[in-house]
């Protein structure tokens, strides 16, 4: 199987709005703020319950301490973990709509006080890296044993990207 | 044959390993191998790593024993508080801080110089020093983790007797 990485530009083409929440909210328009509420109350539908184990990890990850490696690790910021939070929920809430199945990153810190999301794959490895104090995220993807291709996006557009990737592997 | 050839086809390639580290955070048991930060910079310019032909895995646990004692007696209350946590977190011998979950990986010298990183000489102590910029690193994370070997709880609490120095008693 040949294994074409997806382009950020995949995001444009397919014409999508980003969907968010807290910061994001005001970017939403009404009709997908309807849809939303229309889904969530129709399935009962929480991210919070469909990527629990992932929640539990990054809340783990936020209560980190100062020295949390015993190698001088920074602590996880405020603002770094309101990026990583809203990365999960949209992730989840497009993986809820393509109605396909949601599958577990491990999520880490970082030493200078990033938050990884890593999906491993036996045909790819998809990583999501949310620098300390940043909005951008940026997407790593990487077969065998070579350098990561890299890609820097918003958290709404790597959301949608990875969606994309899970899907084609869960088809 | 001239006694030159003779050196040359005698002579065998040096072979050594590059170790690096691994805190328990770092470590994914579920998949027994590294996370991608295990390979990332921290507030340093280089990413650590110890040649195997001046220390053994053991005596890199060690380094870090002794570095946490030697912090300990500080004067500094915060630096001597972080030091107390530390040993107390992690163990005071290689053994309990294996039992913890801090491992060793072995990596070649080639396996960086091929992802574009330069490796500085060692020092004393078999530290050495691989250069890139952090993105470089970033980049690299995924692929560190496909190339390197994490040795068993033989391999890194084997008896302290390095290959340098075992060579130079042969020698003697």
């Amino acid at each position: 199987m040949t294994l074409v990485a997806p382009s950020p530009a995949i995001y444009q083409t397919a014409n999508r709005t980003p969907v968010g929440f807290g910061e994001d909210s005001q970017h939403l328009n009404s009709e997908l703020r309807e849809t939303l509420k229309h889904v969530s109350n129709t399935f009962h539908f929480r991210t919070e319950d469909v990527g629990s184990e992932a929640w539990q990890q990054l809340n783990e990850i936020a209560s980190l301490p100062e020295d949390w490696d015993g190698e001088d690790g920074l602590p996880i910021s405020e603002r770094t973990l309101h990026v990583a939070q809203r990365l999960l929920r949209i992730l989840l809430q497009e993986v809820h709509f393509r109605r396909i199945p949601w599958i577990n990153p491990d999520i880490s810190p970082t030493p200078t006080g990033g938050v990884y999301f890593h999906w491993d794959r036996p045909a790819l490895k998809l990583s999501v890296l949310v620098p300390p104090e940043s909005d951008q995220t940026i997407l790593l993807l990487s077969h065998g044993v070579a350098r990561s291709q890299r890609y820097e996006m918003s958290s709404g557009e790597i959301a949608y990207t990875i969606a994309e990737i899970i899907e084609y592997f869960s088809v | 044959m001239t006694g030159e050839d003779s050196d040359e086809t005698q002579r065998v390639p040096e072979i050594y390993f590059l170790y690096r580290r691994i805190s328990p955070s770092q470590f994914e048991k579920k998949a027994g191998k590294p996370r991608l930060p295990a390979f990332h910079l921290r507030q340093e310019p280089s990413l650590s790593v110890w040649d195997s032909r001046f220390v053994t895995p053991r005596q890199i646990l060690q380094f870090y024993i002794d570095a946490v004692r030697e912090d300990i007696t500080s004067e500094d209350e915060n630096k001597a508080k972080k030091a107390l946590n530390r040993l107390n977190s992690n163990g005071t011998t290689p053994e309990e801080m294996y039992e913890k979950g801090w491992r060793v990986v072995r990596l070649c010298e080639e396996d960086f110089i091929e992802l574009g990183f330069s490796v500085g000489e060692p020092r004393e102590d078999g530290h050495r020093d691989v250069l890139g910029t952090e993105e470089d690193f970033q980049n690299s994370a995924n692929a560190l983790v496909e190339r390197c070997e994490v040795l068993t709880a033989t391999e890194v609490l084997e008896p302290e007797n390095s290959p340098y120095s075992a060579m130079n008693t042969t020698e003697k």
